[in-house]
């Protein structure tokens, strides 16, 4: 089955050769950077949520909990006044190990933290800007969340990410409420979270969730008080799958290498080529590198023996570039618009990771929440103004690349927002609202002008014989032969019929026509576009 | 509901203790995604690009850089008595905190420039009274720029223009010398017609403390207000403060008496990086943006 997902999706990519998609990688290692923009990453072996406004959510399913999980209740205090911001440390700390669990089912809003640790891990993000950071395995989160944020509120910070490698941060001390997110493990190591409600399958004393609770004590004779907070942390071993979405306050997640799919920029400092030794091979010279568009960075990794430099194949749709503050030719870069057929195996493959990704987590997202995005709103008023349009125009109206466009479009589709229609060599993009799922054929034919005006001169000309229709439109300069085929295409596609009378034939609509809203639309596009 | 209407309360009483301040809607927090114009300011002319990258002059980034920071609290009302926004004059004063951060970086990211290595210094002080819209936010201290020095005449053109940056273009140079177990870092720095000051930072190369700061700088003209958020990561010397000492000439603020002996605290900063965010306000009281 995955042979066949896989040949469908390739061939799907295929049939979509995007104008100006790298036909090369470049290999770089560089500083510790940022990334901008919707981001796909895969090959994650952790993820830390948290959330601390009300807008913040985040929804889990489908874990089981194997060995009984274990309390950790830590109270924090903290004051105000003339003493504002001291906190005092953890005063209190015991462990409560309870039963066991299958199916967890844990959704939180507002206030929360949830950490996942496991294999296989992706992350899809709406609108972020990350921090890419190299992490060891005592500080992957001190290292690159403030701590001054984030404790005491959430899950507990050692022994966290294993070994080291790569880590994104976003958010961190500041709100990031826009941003989506899915996110999803092919297995599940551990769970540790707090103010997270839970439900079970099977279960009745399903772990209910990790309490939170507040306090304020005013100090007499002063204008000073004392807040205390106590948590109760909740980890346990988990496994199997596990997927969520939601939207966060700051996210942070990495492991040893990753796969990232960048739609927007990437600010890489003081690079250098990978492979010093390869004299052919492109090299920055330890410039920046800043780059726009749909980005692939395909086994991210630090440099081993390094502490601040990571290493990358670059590739993708790169519609801007920069070494320092010169601006390149992406061709120069990354190759011509040769396109992905040229792009050969490698090319493939990255692509089909970054695909692979989005297929696998945007079935996560609603509707609703696909159509949040700017960019793809804008490309469902589009196609809902002009159904059966092709990636082509689509690509034109919007003013998104075609890399974007793809990546996009995607989401419409695996949301079943929009549905692609394969027609000839051509993909026609329709609302997926049922009114198109029997005509859409005859959709696409008659967005073609002169099938339109064919059909429109049959419509008004009810029983008019060939000869009346070959006449009329070679007075508007067409020669008969091209009536006659325009003519055998509308009947082709059943939306003329025909009837002999003697040794004439007559032309009307056929019975199954588009309905009248369909021709509208199309009459307005039609009118719009001449 | 109750979970999560404790949970606010939890957020509340955090904001009010001032250790995890952060606010959505009032905050000057940082932005989302830089912003993006379709040409660049200069400096570098290059082939028309269909699209370009981060130029937005309210976000910088400094990567690989060093740094160091010593700072000096004056008997109260004995020390100098920078201007400060309407509205901002100290009520009363525990001590008069004048601090100096500098940085040298091997990249500075900021608007249209991409360039390096490029050295800072920045002068600062404690000697204001903020609104409370203005404190709103997560960050470790905050002060008001007193100078802000650069050794790039573009940059500091820049910075001038665009963020009516009180920039002083100067020289600024730093090294290390190795003695026995001490590691001495001197920063040394002037403006033409005035003699160097310089800063010599000792510790114990005893092995690397990773920390982060968050400083917020504000600064103004004469009807504007900016609040710079800069998040800063950094190594220290086991996270021990040491000393600096040396001399500081004018123009800077500390020797705005005649006096240029300084002795205080003071650290080199190593694996310096830092990310700022800058917002602008139409008013000084962080209302109008």
């Amino acid at each position: 089955m995955r042979r066949v997902l896989a040949a469908l999706v390739i061939s799907s990519l295929l049939a979509f050769v995007p104008e100006g998609l790298a036909e090369e990688e470049v290999s770089v290692e560089f500083h510790e950077g940022a990334i901008g923009g919707e981001l796909l990453a895969a090959d994650i072996t952790w993820v830390l949520l948290a959330g601390w406004v009300p807008e913040a959510r985040v929804a889990l399913e489908g874990v089981s909990v194997p060995d009984g999980l274990t309390f950790y209740n830590r109270t924090f205090a903290t004051t105000q006044g003339d003493l504002m911001g001291s906190r005092l440390p953890v005063h209190s700390s015991s462990e409560v190990t309870a039963g066991s669990f299958s199916g967890v089912q844990a959704d939180a809003e507002g206030f929360f933290s949830l950490f996942l640790k496991g294999q296989g891990g992706q992350v899809l993000i709406g609108a972020s800007q990350s921090s890419l950071r190299v992490y060891d395995g005592d500080s992957c989160l001190a290292a690159i969340i403030e701590e001054r944020q984030w404790n005491p509120y959430l899950v507990r910070q050692e022994d966290k990410c294993g070994s080291g490698g790569v880590s994104l941060a976003e958010g961190g001390g500041h709100v990031q409420t826009e941003s989506d997110l899915a996110f999803s493990f092919e297995d599940v190591l551990s769970i540790e979270w707090l103010g997270v409600r839970a439900s079970c399958d099977n279960s009745p004393n399903c772990v209910s969730s990790g309490a939170v609770r507040a306090r304020q004590f005013d100090i007499p004779g002063t204008e000073e008080s004392v807040g205390t907070v106590d948590t109760s942390h909740v980890a346990f071993r988990a496994q199997g799958p596990a997927k969520g979405s939601g939207h966060f306050s700051a996210i942070a997640f990495g492991g040893p290498s990753l796969d990232l799919h960048v739609d927007g920029w990437v600010r890489l400092p003081l690079a250098e080529a990978a492979d010093p030794g390869c004299g052919s091979c492109f090299n920055p010279e330890n410039r920046t590198v800043w780059a726009t568009g749909e980005l692939l960075l395909e086994d991210l990794r630090p440099v081993p023996g390094r502490s601040d430099r990571l290493q990358t194949r670059m590739s993708g749709d790169v519609q801007a570039f920069r070494l320092d503050e010169e601006y390149m030719d992406p061709a120069s870069i990354f190759g011509s618009k040769a396109g992905f057929v040229a792009a050969g195996a490698a090319g493939v493959a990255v692509s089909w990771v970054a695909w692979k990704v989005a297929a696998a987590l945007v079935h996560r997202l609603g509707a609703e929440d696909a159509l949040t995005h700017p960019r793809r709103r804008r490309i469902h008023e589009y196609v809902h103004e002009n159904p059966g349009t092709t990636f082509r125009e689509l690509s034109r109206a919007t003013g998104l690349s075609a890399g974007n466009l793809r990546h996009h479009l995607s989401i419409l589709t695996r949301t079943k927002v929009l549905v692609e229609h394969t027609h000839r060599s051509t993909v026609r993009i329709f609302p997926n609202h049922g009114r198109y799922d029997d005509n859409w054929r005859s959709v696409v034919f008659l967005r073609e002008k002169p099938l339109a005006d064919l059909h429109a001169f049959v419509k008004e000309h009810d029983g008019c014989s060939q000869s009346d229709i070959l006449d009329h439109f070679q007075a508007l300069g067409w020669s008969r032969s091209t009536t006659q085929h325009r003519l055998l295409k509308l009947e082709g596609a059943g939306l003329v019929e025909t009837r002999p009378r003697g040794r004439r034939k007559l032309y009307s609509l056929a019975s199954a026509r588009p309905p009248v809203h369909t021709l509208q639309v199309l009459q307005r596009g039609l009118e719009a576009q001449s | 509901m109750k979970i999560a209407r404790l949970a606010y309360a939890i957020c509340a009483i955090a904001l009010l203790a001032g250790c995890s301040g952060n606010d959505a809607s009032d905050s000057p927090g940082l932005e989302t995604l830089p912003g993006t114009v379709s040409e660049p300011t200069s400096p570098t002319e290059g082939p028309p690009a269909p699209i370009t990258v981060n130029t937005s002059p309210f976000n910088f980034t400094l990567t690989g850089c060093v740094g160091a920071e010593t700072g000096f609290t004056w008997p109260p009302g004995t020390g100098p008595h920078p201007s400060v926004p309407p509205g901002w004059e100290p009520a009363f004063r525990l001590g008069d905190v004048v601090d100096l951060e500098m940085v040298s970086c091997e990249r500075v990211a900021w608007g249209p420039f991409e360039r390096g290595p490029v050295s800072m210094l920045f002068e600062l002080h404690g000697q204001f009274n903020s609104p409370t819209e203005c404190e709103r936010g997560d960050w470790n201290r905050f002060r008001m720029l007193n100078s802000w020095w650069v050794d790039d005449v573009e940059l500091a053109a820049f910075m001038q223009e665009e963020l009516a940056l009180n920039t002083t273009l100067g020289r600024l140079s730093h090294e290390v010398l190795t003695v026995g177990p001490i590691r001495e870092v001197i920063w040394t720095w002037n403006i033409d017609g005035h003699d160097d000051s310089t800063v010599t930072f000792r510790d114990h190369q005893r092995g690397p403390f990773k920390s982060t700061y968050a400083h917020r700088i504000g600064w103004f003209d004469e009807s504007r207000l900016f609040v710079m958020d800069m998040a800063t990561s950094f190594q220290l010397d086991m996270g021990n403060i040491g000393h600096a000492t040396g001399r500081m000439e004018r123009p800077m603020m500390y020797s705005s008496y005649g006096i240029s002996e300084y002795a205080s605290r003071g650290t080199a900063l190593d694996s310096y990086e830092a990310t700022a965010t800058i917002h602008p306000y139409e008013d000084f009281a962080c209302g109008e943006s």
